[in-house]
């Protein structure tokens, strides 16, 4: 797994929960499998049949969905040669940790560049308990900030 | 197993009928087919049936078995009695005869399996087993090891619309559609009747456009449409039956490309455009040669598990015609299959030519293999050295056996294959130190 590639994830949903904030439901659904598998890399047809268990899909949808995930950098895949021919293989571009982080980083800098002290006045509401530690977070971030527009 | 031995095996009648008929009908048939242009498909696909018949049928009246006669010699002083098995095992050594009154000589026959009749036994078993588990199994196998997937009803919808409409017109049941992820064009049908699939590969997706691939769903229900699944089975139950003749596999090809021709024949009169199919055929010939081969493995199960792929290797044992050969059996019109008088003639001439020909070359395998035999039963290599026999030296027939030691009366017992020597024993050879045993005495071919 490369460690530098880049998601390409334009968009974040507000009521998406966990992934689905960043991916679309299926794609969401399809990282998880693929991450969770014990067995990389995989195929289309695993994939289809480990979320086949759970939902009513067809294959040609999971197929499209990792196709568009390849393009999005979170999959790879090449060509095999097995059993069943010549197929491609997947797997993950990404550690799960690690596109988690490089989105929510992706999100945060935009908000902060759009919105500055809002949004780190909210972060620190939103994480401390008293007020003494908020105090003391908001002047830092404040100075962080007030550099990184210099 | 000695030269001798191996000679004696293959001379068992089971096996050299069987693979001396099976040459003989597949290049008979094969000269009728090539020079015979008003002989349909489907009559030339048969046709190919009955050489790998002929086997079975020479199993049942010549049985894979051959027989050893084993004699037992006693001597009536108390000296242990020298089995057929020992004379065996003393083969060439010389085996000391104390002076006696009289030697008592037991022949037996026992019929057992040659070792081309386990070949023979284990084929047919083999030929019943797949036959049975294709039919009761075939596309449920064929599935779990080719990973298809069937499709939903709203996938690929422009395809199953076609495919029922062609299946409608073709009269048949219209069968699942299933894909494989395999990169290479492919497509081939497996099961048959309600258990029928259409397979394509989603490299055929890749290569060929719609009607093309309308044009390729049409030639494999064309094959569903010709029962090829059972003429499939058939053929290589009958193959495996004959599976250590080399000529087999190359007689079942040539039958299955016989059945290539025929779908593709049928296909086409109901294809709008019929040369949108020798367009598909010729698109994927292309792409396959720019990828790599499919391992021997999946070569293997797939024409066994498959009813018809349209793609296949080339050559002598390939089960699908030369491109040059099918796209001009779909562009070209068709010769009438009817009968006239000057066709009528032509088959009878070349018939008999064969069939002279058949008995020539029989006649002279045959006339090899009896001389053979005689080598193996003369009489002058049978028995004790210093006996001769008189009467009945046939000893693989039944009834008292004969043998005169030389310079004693000999007398027969009423019991058969039994015969007891009064011996004198002042008898000089007998008397002698030894007396050289030979195997021959023991087996007939």
């Amino acid at each position: 797994m490369t460690e530098d590639k880049k998601p390409d994830v334009s968009q974040y949903n507000i009521d998406g929960k966990a992934l689905e904030a960043f991916l679309g439901p299926l794609e969401a659904n399809t990282m998880d499998v693929i991450w969770n598998s014990r067995k990389t890399p995989v195929t289309v047809r695993e994939v289809y049949e480990a979320l086949k268990k759970t939902k009513n899909i067809a294959y040609t949808t999971v197929m499209s969905t990792m196709d568009r995930l390849f393009d999005k950098h979170l999959l790879d895949r090449k060509i095999a040669k097995g059993r069943g021919g010549l197929y491609y293989v997947y797997w993950p571009a990404l550690e799960k940790q690690t596109f988690q982080k490089s989105v929510v980083r992706e999100v945060l800098s935009s908000l902060i560049d759009n919105f500055g002290e809002v949004v780190a006045n909210c972060l620190v509401d939103e994480t401390c308990l008293n007020e003494e530690e908020r105090k003391v977070l908001k002047e830092q971030l404040n100075k962080n900030m007030t550099k990184k527009k210099e | 197993m000695s030269f001798e031995g191996v000679l004696n095996q293959i001379f068992q009648p089971y096996f050299y009928y069987s693979v001396l008929f099976l040459i003989i009908s597949f290049v008979c048939i094969k000269v009728l087919t090539r020079y015979s242009h008003f002989i349909s498909q489907r009559t030339k696909s048969l046709l190919y049936i009955v050489p790998l018949v002929i086997p079975l049928i020479v199993m049942l009246v010549f049985l894979p078995s051959t027989t050893i006669q084993t004699t037992a010699i006693q001597v009536s002083t108390g000296v242990p009695a020298i089995t057929g098995k020992e004379i065996l095992t003393n083969f060439g050594q010389n085996v000391t005869s104390p002076s006696a009154e009289s030697v008592l000589v037991t022949t037996s026959h026992i019929s057992i399996l040659s070792a081309t009749g386990i070949l023979c036994i284990i084929g047919l078993a083999a030929g019943v087993t797949f036959a049975a588990s294709m039919i009761l199994a075939d596309d449920k196998v064929a599935r779990k090891i080719l990973h298809v997937i069937t499709l939903s009803a709203d996938e690929h919808q422009w395809l199953q619309t076609s495919i029922i409409q062609l299946s409608k017109n073709l009269g048949i049941t219209t069968p699942k559609i299933g894909i494989i992820e395999d990169l290479r064009p492919n497509a081939f049908a497996i099961g048959y009747g309600k258990r029928a699939t259409v397979v394509f590969s989603l490299g055929l997706f890749n290569v060929l456009g719609k009607e093309e691939m309308v044009a390729v769903a049409s030639h494999e229900l064309a094959h569903l449409k010709n029962r090829d699944f059972f003429y499939k089975i058939t053929t290589s139950a009958l193959t495996a039956v004959s599976f250590f003749n080399p000529l087999a596999y190359v007689v079942s090809s040539t039958g299955q490309r016989e059945r290539e021709m025929l779908a593709d024949e049928r296909a086409i009169e109901f294809l709008e455009k019929p040369s949108l199919l020798g367009n598909a055929i010729a698109k994927i010939r292309e792409v396959i040669q720019t990828l790599p081969k499919e391992s021997k493995a999946v070569s293997l199960s797939s024409n066994l598990l498959v009813t018809s792929s349209i793609t296949r290797r080339l050559g002598i044992l390939s089960t699908h015609p030369r491109l040059d050969k099918r796209l001009r059996n779909i562009s070209e019109p068709k010769p009438s299959h009817r009968l006239n008088h000057k066709n009528i003639c032509l088959v009878a001439c070349l018939s008999l030519l064969m069939l002279c020909s058949a008995i020539v070359v029989s006649n002279a395998i045959v006339n090899v293999q009896t001389e053979f035999v005689s080598s193996q039963n003369n009489p002058q290599n049978i028995g004790l050295t210093g006996y001769h026999i008189v009467g009945d030296s046939d000893f693989s027939s039944s009834g008292p056996i004969k043998l005169q030691f030389n310079g004693a009366q000999n007398m027969s017992d009423s019991t058969n294959n039994t015969v007891i020597f009064s011996i004198n024993g002042k008898d000089p050879l007998f008397n002698a130190q030894s007396a050289q045993l030979s195997s021959s005495i023991l087996v007939f071919p």
